[in-house]
This record gives structure tokens, C-alpha cells and sequence, in this order.
């Protein structure tokens, strides 16, 4: 059962720890980078760092390799293992119950308490490989560069993360039991996270909410210093988010016991009288907005965290202007802060939010959004939807035309949603950013996600389950290049690698047709051999 | 009438010796054609080639004279097809599921659909993903039938369904075909399409191997019988009927297998002092094997 479980995890585990090895290996390049300037460097970012504190905790020993690990990358990495956590916790607990897998293990004798406590064991194998290959990595790279961090500051580290990642695998596992589909569960254990982690930063600042900030893993973790020479570890604070895990884990264990397969712990109300006739909602009059339809809870997702991510940045710019303005102006951290924050780049307000929000944060959520809908194309063949479609006078070519003009609809509504946050943290700063370059900022982000979906869709007629981990190492590939180029002073091509600068500075630098051009180019040929290979190709499972 | 669908050497080779091979077959406008096989036979293949869902290695198909992969979209416009295994399709209710696919046609009724739902007792008002899965057949045959089209190719359409939705399924078949509709559907049970079929195709191993009408469908059916007599059974009297193989006596009971017409052998038993009788029909294969080893012979 539990190498059952563990096959689930493995591709996930697999990116999980590329993402740490390449996130870790950023970070003392970055470190390295800094030379003789590590001193004016700690100075400068513990500076930073006390203003920022709403979103990453107070550094500690920042002058050396280890405290900058575990400040920058550990502090970082945790949030995203934790929605890793999530997203195996709702897939544990829902969509097994979905696909008839939790039928097939209870008809074969298994207990509903095993297949729980498989999975866990199975996902805390996976979390724990991943953080392994990321702390190995970390401790040769460091080694490497003359100060080496012990595995064992690595590995007690890593204990945190993990013990917050199970713990937000517990929460998956407990929103799988009160609600009924698998996004449904992952919404909600999304917004339970992503509450708990704002609730955690703002604490630093408000004192108003660090009376409850108690209730935030991320408070515990805080508190957890394997890295930070001389700094205590915080045992303790392991053994809480352990114990609440295992606590979240058996109230998973019962309320999965006590409600029915495919159903909730609710009890549903009785049903009204049986309907015949076919609904009459406008959206299902045509596939495209039938498949926006179908998503619409996950796009409020998406929707939320866009607009969130979006207010935050331009929220985030001035005061980070300010704390760079405060720092030694001449020295060459500062400098290398100016350079991958973007604050360099033309007027520094612009700068920051065109790079840090459009040309990172933005391209990487409209690309990871593309992803999505590209796995959800493959799907699509080997679920039967694709048959079932193309049972009806529908010509082959025009799906694949619906499916581009659907992920090109959600992806304006997303560009839109993303304005407003960036109208009301520039409200907020009261700054302000050329109507016009924020508009070309916004539009260029279409073909960003067309790049994706295009070469998303030609690929999917190959290799489905391939194309969708190819895509996003694309796409993470992209988001680290621009930012690893200087830190490493590698060579001055190595940015161009990355789709990201393609799509360029726009809210700095305006519209530049070229880079339009071969945006639009990649997307449409992509599109192109996907009307081909679907006209070609067998369909079916 | 023409034909509604025409077949020449339609060929699917997924190598190994696995797929369809050199299909000929004629099915006539207006009638109710069985296309029978066990698992594993071809007859899903054969359909998704009529579908334009799969590509033939050789051969062509044409469906009311138009070529079925070339001309796809207008065959699909006079076709409701139903699949042998069902789409996930998730979140969406039954309602949505079947407006949106009859937003791809302009030719249907929302009274037929209604009509169609409540004759099968299917609540359009449910998730997909909670319907148990005789509910999702019932699903896919309203989506098939819809739009009253002129073919209907029905992969296994009884599958999952419950004796009396199956009578409600034949009859809805029944009136279809009364309207001028072609109906091509697949099974692998024999007595379903004895029930519905004007003629049949049996596929084996990727091939065609024989079309036949019903009356001739008779003479492949074979039933397992056990007879429990009071006293000495008929051994002699039964060993000289034609259709009577396999006897085996034991005690007083007797096991054959009796093929075609039973009435010569219910009269010869019913001579003796018959206390107990079973009968069998024997799967696809087993009667297969039985008719093309009598065959061989």
C-alpha cells in the first residue's frame, strides 16, 4: 500500500527537489557572489530584512553562508513545501475517493486507517527525499565555495520544513473530508494556508495579531534554527508542529471513518425532486466559456492569489525602495539588490514592479496557469472527454482553437485581476505607473501564457505526461535564469534562455515589437502543430 | 433504401496481431445491425474507426455515402454515438453536461431530453461524479439518442444497466428504429442482440467472420442443459437428435449441449419423468470455440 502511495508522489517528489536543489544553488551562488562584501552585504540585507518582515522572518547571522540559506532559502522553501503538502493531502483524501481507487483498497481488505497512514508515510518518504537532494546539494555547493554549511545544520533544518510540510498535509487530509471534490478541498486548504502564512508575517509587525499568532505553523517554524550558527535549535517548537500534524492526522483517520465514500462529513439535506430537462445557463452554450465554467472554482483561486500577489509586490516596492535607499548606496551588494530586484532599471518604482511583478511573479503565474490547462488537455484524451466531444459535428482543429481562445479568456481575466492589485498598491504607495506601458505590461502577458499553452498543446500529442513536468522545468528554468545571471556573473546570454526575458521589461521600457513577435510566433506555431497532430493522431484511451 | 454504412478492407493494425483487419461490411439503411464478438475482438475498434476517432491503416468506411474520416463532421451531424466506456466528467451536473454538448447541435429537443431522462429515471440534476455508474450509461444514452439522429453506434449499450432499464432501453431502441433510424450497435452478449438485431456480424481475433440474419443466428445458439431424471434418462432417443452433442450421463442425470431449435429435444425428454433441468447459455468464446471446432469437423 505504501509503494502504492509512494508511485503517487514520485514525479511531484522529483520536481519538488529540482526546485530546492536549483533554489538552494541560486542562493550560495548568490552568497559566493558577494566576496568580500559579506559584512556590508549582512548590514545591508538585516536592514532590508526588518523592514520586510511581513513576508520572511527577522534574519539571524546573516554573515554567514548558513544564516543567508536559512533566511533566504529554507525560509522561502517552507511555504512551498507546504503547498506541496496540500496538494498531496487533497489527493489523498479526495480525489482517490474521486477516481474509485479508496473503492478498490476497502473492497481489497485494506483499512480506511491504513490508506491514511499509507499515504502519510508514503508523502513524509517523498518530502523527505526532496529535502535530502536539496540539503546535499547545499552542503557540497557550500563546501565548494570554502565555507561549508554540516549536513547535520542542513538535515535539522530540513526536520522543520518537514514537519510543517506533514502538517499541512494534515490539513489537505482534513479539508478532503468536509468537502466534496478534490479542487474544492485544495481551494480551501489554499486559503487556510495562505491565511496562516499572512497571519504569521503581519504578526511581526502588528502587535494586534501576535496574540494569535499561536495558531500559525509558520510561527513554530520561525522559531526553528538548524542553520544560524550559535542560534538555538528549537526542539520544542519541531515537537508542536509534529504533534499537531499527527493530532490533524487521526481527526482525518476519523472523519474519514465515519462518512461515507464520496460523500462529506455533512449530512446532505434531501434531494430536491429529480430534474429532466438540460440547464439553461448561457455559459454552456459554448465550449470555451463551458470550460471556464468548469473551472470557475479553481480560476477564483487563481484569481485570489493573482490579485493578492499583484497588491503585494507594488504594496512591497516602496518600502523596499526606501530600506535600499538607506543602505551603504556605493557598495556591490546594493548594487547586485538594485539589479535583480529591477529597481535599477529606469525610474525605481517602475523598475521594481515591471521586473519583480509583470517580468517574474506575473509571466511564472499566467505560465504555471497554462501548465494547468495543458495537463488538463491531456486529460482530456485519457479521461474520454476528448471522445465524447468529438462525437458531436465538432471539427478536430476547432478544439484545439477553443482550447487557446479559453486559456487566452482566463488569462485576460487574470491580467485583469491583476490590475486591480496593482491599482491599489500603487493607490496604497500613492505612486503611480504609465497608464499605457502598464496596459502593454498587462497585454504582453497573452502570449507569455500562448508560449506556454502552444508548445503545451503540440506536445501533449506525443508524450501527455511528459509535456506537462517539461513545461513547468520550463517554466521555473525561466523564473530562476534572469535572477541567477548576475548573481553568478554568468555569461550574458544565459538570461535569454528564459521565456521571461523574452517578454522583457515592458512597464519600463514600453512596447517592443520584436519581442512581441516572437512571443506571438512561438505561441502560434505551437498551436499550429497542435491542429496538425490532432487532425492526424488517434484519440482515446 | 442504401446502405448507411459500407466498409472496404477497413484495417487497424496496432500490431501483434492485435486491431481489425480488411473489414468488409454492408449495413443496410433502417435496420438494426448486431455487431457481436467477445472481449477483446475488435468491435470497439471498429467503431472508433466509423467515429473518425482512430485512423485506419488501410481501407475506408463511409456512412451515408460520405467518407467517414475525410467527411467526419457532417457523418456527426446524423450520428449519436455512444462509447463503451464513459468521460470522466467530473464537477458538471447531468443538466449541464448534456446542454453543453447539445450547444454543438442545433437539432435538439429539450422535451426529448427530458422525455428520454424520465423514462430512464435519470436525475439531470446530480453531479456526474455521484452518479453510480448505471446512471452514467443512462447519461450517455440520452446524449446519444438527443438529437433523433438518422445512425445511432452504440458500443455495449446495456452495460451497467439493471433488467428492467435495459427493457426500457430496448424499447427506446425500438421506437428509434420505427422513426427510419440505423442503429449499429456492439454487444457480447448473444441473447441481447437476438432481442433487437434484424442481422448480426461476428468478429473474432480482429476479423469478420460471418454476417448472418437471426434465423441463422439460431444455429450458433447453443445452450449447457442438465436433466435430472426420475429413472433411466433417454440416452438412445436424445444421441440421435442433430443438434444434441456432448451427452454425458451420470446416474440419473444427463449433460449435453443442445444447439439451434430446442423443441425436438424438449419432446424427447418430456417422454420421461423429467425432475429437474437447468440450461445455460455458455459464454461468447465458449460458443464460439464450440461452432468453429463443429465447423472444423
Amino acid at each position: 500500500m505504501v509503494r502504492a502511495a509512494l508511485r503517487a508522489n514520485v514525479w511531484t517528489g522529483v520536481g519538488f527537489a529540482a526546485l530546492g536543489v536549483l533554489y538552494v544553488l541560486f542562493l550560495v551562488a548568490a552568497y559566493a557572489s558577494l566576496g568580500a562584501d559579506r559584512a556590508s552585504a549582512a548590514r545591508d540585507l538585516e536592514t532590508l530584512g526588518a523592514g520586510f518582515s511581513f513576508i520572511i522572518a527577522l534574519p539571524q547571522r546573516l554573515d554567514t553562508n548558513a544564516g543567508y540559506l536559512a533566511w533566504f532559502g529554507y525560509g522561502q522553501l517552507v511555504a512551498v513545501f507546504s503547498f506541496w503538502g496540500i496538494v498531496a493531502g487533497t489527493y489523498a483524501s479526495r480525489a482517490e475517493d474521486e477516481r474509485g481507487l479508496s473503492d478498490l483498497w476497502l473492497a481489497a481488505g485494506v483499512t480506511r486507517r491504513r490508506i491514511i497512514l499509507a499515504h502519510a508515510t508514503a508523502f513524509a518518504i517523498a518530502v523527505s527525499a526532496a529535502l535530502g537532494v536539496a540539503a546535499a546539494a547545499a552542503a557540497a555547493l557550500s563546501a565548494i565555495d570554502g565555507e561549508p554549511i554540516p549536513l547535520s545544520a542542513l538535515a535539522l533544518q530540513s526536520v522543520g520544513v518537514l514537519a510543517v510540510t506533514l502538517l499541512f498535509f494534515a490539513i489537505g487530509l482534513c479539508a478532503g473530508q468536509v468537502v466534496s471534490t478534490r479542487r474544492g478541498a485544495l481551494g480551501v486548504a489554499a486559503l487556510i494556508l495562505v491565511g496562516l502564512f499572512l497571519l504569521d508575517g503581519f504578526s511581526r509587525q502588528w502587535d494586534a495579531l501576535s496574540a494569535i499568532s499561536w495558531v500559525s505553523p509558520f510561527a513554530y517554524y520561525d522559531r526553528v534554527h538548524g542553520l544560524a550558527p550559535g542560534v538555538p535549535f528549537g526542539a520544542g517548537n519541531v515537537m508542536v508542529l509534529f504533534s499537531v500534524a499527527a493530532g490533524a492526522m487521526l481527526a482525518a483517520i476519523v472523519a474519514f471513518d465515519a462518512r461515507d465514500l464520496g460523500a462529506t462529513l455533512a449530512r446532505h439535506g434531501t434531494a430536491g425532486p429529480p430534474r429532466h430537462l438540460p440547464a439553461t445557463n448561457p455559459a454552456l452554450r459554448s465550449q470555451v466559456f463551458t470550460a471556464l465554467y468548469d473551472q470557475r472554482v479553481g480560476l477564483t483561486v487563481w484569481f485570489l492569489a493573482i490579485a493578492w500577489q499583484s497588491f503585494f509586490i507594488t504594496r512591497l516596492a516602496d518600502p523596499f525602495l526606501r530600506a535600499l535607499a538607506s543602505t551603504t548606496a556605493n557598495d556591490a551588494s546594493a548594487a547586485q539588490l538594485r539589479t535583480v530586484t529591477g529597481a535599477g532599471h529606469g525610474a525605481p518604482f517602475e523598475g521594481f514592479v515591471g521586473f519583480e511583478w509583470f517580468s517574474s511573479l506575473a509571466c511564472l503565474g499566467v505560465a504555471g496557469y497554462a501548465i494547468t490547462q495543458v495537463a488538463r488537455w491531456a486529460s482530456d484524451d485519457t479521461e474520454g472527454r476528448l471522445e465524447l466531444l468529438l462525437a458531436a459535428p465538432l471539427a478536430r482543429s476547432r478544439v484545439v482553437v477553443q482550447r487557446a481562445l479559453a486559456l487566452a479568456a482566463a488569462v485576460t481575466l487574470l491580467v485583469l485581476v491583476s490590475h486591480i492589485g496593482i491599482a491599489l498598491g500603487t493607490a496604497v504607495n500613492d505612486a503611480r505607473l504609465d497608464p499605457g506601458r502598464l496596459a502593454v505590461a498587462s497585454a504582453m502577458l497573452l502570449p507569455v501564457a500562448g508560449v506556454f499553452g502552444g508548445i503545451g498543446a503540440a506536445a501533449t500529442a506525443w508524450r501527455p505526461r511528459l509535456t506537462v513536468g517539461l513545461l513547468s522545468g520550463l517554466a521555473v528554468l525561466s523564473f530562476f535564469l534572469p535572477f541567477l545571471q548576475p548573481v553568478i556573473r554568468g555569461p550574458e546570454w544565459l538570461p535569454h534562455l528564459s521565456v521571461f526575458d523574452l517578454y522583457g521589461t515592458p512597464l519600463s521600457d514600453g512596447f517592443e515589437a520584436w519581442r512581441f513577435g516572437w512571443l506571438t510566433a512561438i505561441a502560434g506555431a505551437g498551436f499550429t502543430v497542435a491542429v496538425v497532430a490532432m487532425r492526424c493522431r488517434d484519440i482515446g484511451r | 433504401m442504401g446502405d448507411a454504412i459500407v466498409t472496404v478492407g477497413l484495417t487497424k493494425d496496432y500490431g501483434g496481431q492485435k486491431g481489425l483487419f480488411d473489414l468488409a461490411l454492408a449495413v443496410r439503411e433502417g435496420e438494426v445491425f448486431g455487431y457481436l464478438g467477445p472481449n477483446g475482438a475488435g468491435k470497439t475498434t471498429t467503431i472508433r474507426l466509423l467515429m473518425s476517432l482512430v485512423r485506419a491503416t488501410r481501407g475506408s468506411a463511409s456512412i451515408f455515402g460520405l467518407n467517414a474520416s475525410a467527411r467526419s463532421v457532417d457523418v456527426k451531424r446524423v450520428v449519436g454515438y455512444l462509447p463503451g466506456e464513459l468521460a470522466q466528467l467530473g464537477g458538471l451536473r447531468g443538466d449541464e453536461i448534456v446542454a453543453s454538448l447539445a450547444a454543438l447541435r442545433p437539432d435538439v429537443d429539450r422535451a426529448f431530453v427530458a422525455e428520454l431522462a424520465e423514462r430512464l429515471d435519470l436525475d439531470l440534476g446530480r453531479r456526474y461524479r455521484q452518479y453510480s455508474r448505471g446512471n452514467k450509461q443512462k447519461l450517455g444514452i440520452v446524449l446519444a439518442f438527443m438529437h433523433r439522429p438518422r445512425l445511432l453506434i452504440l458500443d455495449e449499450p446495456t452495460s451497467g444497466l439493471d433488467p428492467l432499464n435495459q427493457q426500457t432501453f430496448y424499447a427506446i431502441l425500438r421506437e428509434a428504429r420505427e422513426r427510419g433510424a440505423t442503429i449499429f450497435l456492439s454487444s457480447h452478449i448473444l441473447s441481447e442482440v437476438e432481442a433487437v438485431c434484424d442481422r448480426v456480424g461476428i468478429i473474432r481475433a480482429g476479423r469478420l467472420v460471418k454476417v448472418a440474419g437471426l434465423h441463422d443466428l439460431n444455429e450458433l445458439h447453443q445452450r449447457r442443459m442438465e436433466i435430472q431424471f426420475a429413472g433411466d434418462p433417454p440416452l438412445a432417443e436424445l444421441g440421435v437428435l442433430a443438434n444434441v452433442d456432448q451427452i454425458e450421463a451420470s446416474g440419473t442425470s444427463v449433460r449435453c449441449v443442445v444447439r439451434g431449435d430446442v423443441d425436438a429435444f424438449v419432446r424427447t425428454i418430456a417422454r420421461a419423468h423429467v425432475v429437474g433441468l437447468t440450461s445455460e447459455e455458455p459464454s461468447l468464446e465458449e460458443m464460439f470455440l464450440g461452432y468453429y471446432r463443429g465447423d472444423a469437423g
